[in-house]
């Protein structure tokens, strides 16, 4: 037993020893190869700017081991635009980069998908495959791609773009919403049939929508502001501040006796639509500090008009009035 | 009598070994949820959420007492944070020194109404500022009532949809809050998300930024460095994978600002406040069917200063057992109960078990060797089976959680510090851990007798370069 035990404690001893070497060793690799790359990396990079801008003829980069020169392209990719960005994309073509990474978009390893799209992601370069990366099973993958749409924005792909926003939160959901205003009309035109009949609960594509906000949008923005769920109410509302019009502004009067009021006087304050200011001040004496808030703060918006009202408001003899009064003329000044 | 010393032996060798075992289980998750998370962000380009309007607005809780000499690099360091949509509130505890005057002077703040959203109890709001030149700093002076006292207040004030708990001397990366959000976007069902919490000890730090990692040469610091590493890398991580954490250190935790609202905030008659509202969160969000999942995500860091001294560790580790013991009697509904899925099957038996009881099974180890050796008995099988299971095992896993680390943040530390990392993982069983079990059997009994304060914690601080 005694023998048995020993042994066991010498296993451990050795466990420690490996563990120490490996990562050791790998730790002294690194730092080892990070130092004798850094200075051959910096040359690179300042061949290739050079290069790049017309102002020398050649690079170093297939000196560099093939990660090292996705990373340097894929670095100065963020800091170019223009003609020096397009000749970055050629170097990738020719260096076979772009090749290579274009296999590695059909692995059944989604990781390696991953890489693959984040280095076309990261160039601005839409791959052949765009149209299966979105609507690939990874979401981080769907993200990448999405990202991509902008550059060649087809409707079937803006489809796949804002049919996202109708899905559950994923990064993939995330990058819908950050490429939306760049999309535009695209983008517009396919929310309004997807919000005919939504795929899933609309409160986030309304909500994106407002950076679209164009007019065609209204009728939906409308019926959804009648929905029995809050939360897709509310996001209706932020759509028709964004949208604005006199039937917009119509309906926000008639949600400030809503649940969710405040984002209804929020979305007046943003419209300016100063002719809701006396509904506005009645409910400055309203029991949420939310909708005193809100509606303090669009009455201030709305300037003169709004302004008399708060004065009003100030000298009440409603505590909480007052009180609300003086903090948005306090952040004001 | 043999027989009954035969039975506590046989006893806390089958506790070790199965602790130990599980401990071994959960290294392999974490292994596995690392490779995992390195596949993520292979080739990640955070620099693309810097212009992303939509990023959900981080609201970071600063609680300050006492803090004039430090407040101002501390504010300064949270507002130039790489975050696109970030908010700072400080609550100043009721200071007695000048750390007001020192903020209304650096920031130009200029006093607002005192009126916010009121939805937890605080004691009373002395005054709310606002800054001329930092429209997104916010100050609010308030009656001393502790540090939960002072992060109620300020959950209240703030307006993020996140918000973020750092201690006033927490060093944030500056790309901490970008990476630590990502589990908040990937899905609706996060409440809490964790980040890794590093030992500055030892390191280089200008302008509250570290500029240079290194392996603290002090015994003190040098140890609680690689439990920090072993805690973080083995359990935390390794927790993602069965269920999710049922703690987020008080120093560094991003919280959705609603949800903490909505379960009442946190519980300022606890020392353990950090560890509470996270299980009350997961409980009550499994309860009602809200988002309750809690994530540990490895790779953002804040850097904290471990004591240096035994005495603020014996405090440190008092405090901690007795905010363990706290959190696990008021939700002991959850033990073993499936009705809470893998938290109340795996999580909370694991804190009960290993966290709590270790103290326990360990002092009676030490104790029956003692007894053992005075009687002239000693079980030599049972004295290096002990040594074997509790302490040669543990340092393995301490190694390996090294490795995870490394893999995490390679070529971060310079080559001279592994050889340090082993050392202080080799020697934590020679004392050290004794007296932090020691430290931890005090807190438990502290706790049974019904002490709830916090003691004095001691910083040497880090405003200055680190000595070589």
């Amino acid at each position: 037993m005694i023998g048995d035990l020993w042994w066991i404690a010498l296993v451990e001893s050795a466990l420690v020893g490996w563990v120490g070497l490996i990562a050791g060793l790998r730790g002294w690799h690194w730092v080892h190869t990070e130092r004798r790359l850094l200075p051959r990396r910096r040359q690179a990079q300042t061949e290739m700017t050079r290069h790049l801008l017309g102002e020398s003829a050649g690079t170093t980069l297939a000196e560099l081991p093939y990660e090292a020169q996705c990373a340097l392209l894929m670095q100065l990719a963020t800091s170019l635009s223009g003609e020096a960005r397009q000749s970055l994309v050629e170097e990738a073509r020719r260096g076979g980069h772009l090749a290579r990474e274009g296999r590695q978009l059909r692995s059944w390893r989604w990781w390696v998908r991953l890489r693959a799209v984040r280095f076309f992601s990261a160039l601005g370069v839409v791959p052949e495959v765009l149209d299966q990366l979105l609507v690939d099973p990874e979401p981080l993958v769907r993200a990448e791609a999405i990202l991509l749409v902008a550059t060649q924005p087809t409707p079937p792909r803006v489809d796949n773009v804002v049919r996202e926003l109708f899905g559950p939160a994923s990064l993939a959901r995330y990058a819908s919403q950050m490429v939306l205003p760049q999309l535009g009309l695209a983008a517009s035109q396919s929310l309004v049939r997807q919000l005919e009949s939504p795929p899933g609960p609309p409160a986030v594509a309304l909500r994106s929508a407002a950076a679209v906000a164009s007019a065609e949008l209204l009728p939906a923005a409308l019926r959804f502001s009648a929905a029995p769920d809050p939360a897709v109410r509310a996001a209706a509302v932020h759509l028709l501040a964004a949208i604005g019009g006199s039937q917009s502004a119509a309906r926000l009067v008639e949600l400030l006796d809503d649940p969710i009021r405040a984002e209804a006087a929020a979305a007046l304050g943003h419209l300016s639509h100063w002719q809701a200011a006396p509904q506005l001040a009645r409910l400055l004496t309203d029991s949420e500090w939310q909708v005193r808030y809100q509606c303090a703060l669009a009455l201030h918006r709305f300037g003169p008009p709004g302004r008399l009202f708060l004065r009003q408001a100030s000298q009440s003899t409603h505590p909480e009035a007052a009180s609300i009064v003086r903090y948005v003329t306090d952040l004001d000044e | 009598m043999s027989e009954f010393l035969d039975l506590l032996e046989q006893f806390v060798l089958l506790y070790f070994l199965l602790v130990n075992t599980f401990y071994g289980w959960v290294l392999l998750l974490a292994g596995a949820e690392m490779r995992q998370h390195a596949r993520r962000v292979d080739r990640e380009q955070s620099w693309r959420l810097l212009g992303a309007k939509i990023y959900p607005r981080i609201s970071v809780l600063s609680p300050a007492h006492n803090e004039e000499a430090t407040i101002t690099d501390s504010v300064r360091a949270l507002l130039n944070h790489h975050y696109p949509e970030i908010e700072v509130v400080v609550i100043d505890d009721g200071s007695k020194d000048a750390t007001m005057a020192v903020l209304i002077q650096q920031f130009e703040l200029v006093p607002v109404e005192p009126t916010y959203d009121r939805r937890l109890n605080t004691r009373a709001l002395k005054g709310l500022y606002r800054s001329r030149r930092t429209p997104n700093l916010l100050v609010a002076s308030k009656e001393n009532g502790g540090k939960s006292d002072a992060l109620n207040l300020g959950l209240q004030l703030a307006t993020g949809e996140l918000a973020c708990v750092v201690d006033a001397d927490t060093l944030l990366e500056p790309d901490a809050l970008q990476k630590l959000v990502r589990p908040f976007l990937a899905s609706d069902g996060v409440v809490a998300a964790g980040g890794c919490l590093r030992a500055v000890n030892g390191s280089r730090v200008e302008q509250s930024r570290v500029t240079e990692v290194r392996a603290p040469r002090t015994l003190i610091a040098g140890i609680q460095t690689v439990e920090y590493i072993r805690a973080f890398f083995l359990g935390r991580l390794g927790l993602n994978r069965l269920g999710g954490n049922l703690i987020i250190s008080g120093a560094f935790g991003l919280f959705r600002r609603t949800s903490v609202l909505d379960v009442g905030g946190y519980d300022t008659s606890t020392v353990g406040e950090d560890m509470e509202l996270v299980v009350r969160l997961r409980r009550l969000g499994l309860e009602q069917g809200h988002p309750s999942r809690v994530d540990f995500v490895p790779d953002p860091v804040a850097w904290t200063e471990v004591p240096s001294s035994w005495t603020v560790l014996n405090r440190q580790r008092d405090r901690w057992q007795r905010g363990l013991c706290d959190s696990l009697w008021r939700h002991r509904q959850m033990c073993l109960n499936p009705a809470y899925g893998s938290m109340g099957l795996v999580a909370f038996p694991y804190q009960l078990v290993v966290e709590l009881i270790s103290p326990l099974v360990e002092t009676m180890g030490l104790l029956l060797l003692v007894f053992s050796a005075l009687l002239g008995v000693t079980n030599l099988p049972f004295a290096l089976g002990f040594f074997v299971a509790a302490y040669g095992y543990g340092t393995v896993l301490t190694a390996l959680s090294l490795m995870l680390e490394e893999r995490c943040f390679p070529g971060q530390r310079p080559p001279t510090d592994l050889p340090w990392l082993l050392l202080w993982a080799l020697v934590e069983s020679l004392g050290y851990r004794q007296y932090a079990m020691l430290a931890r059997l005090q807190g438990m009994f502290r706790w049974l007798r019904g002490r709830s304060d916090w003691g004095r914690m001691e910083r040497v601080g880090f405003a200055r370069k680190a000595a070589s």
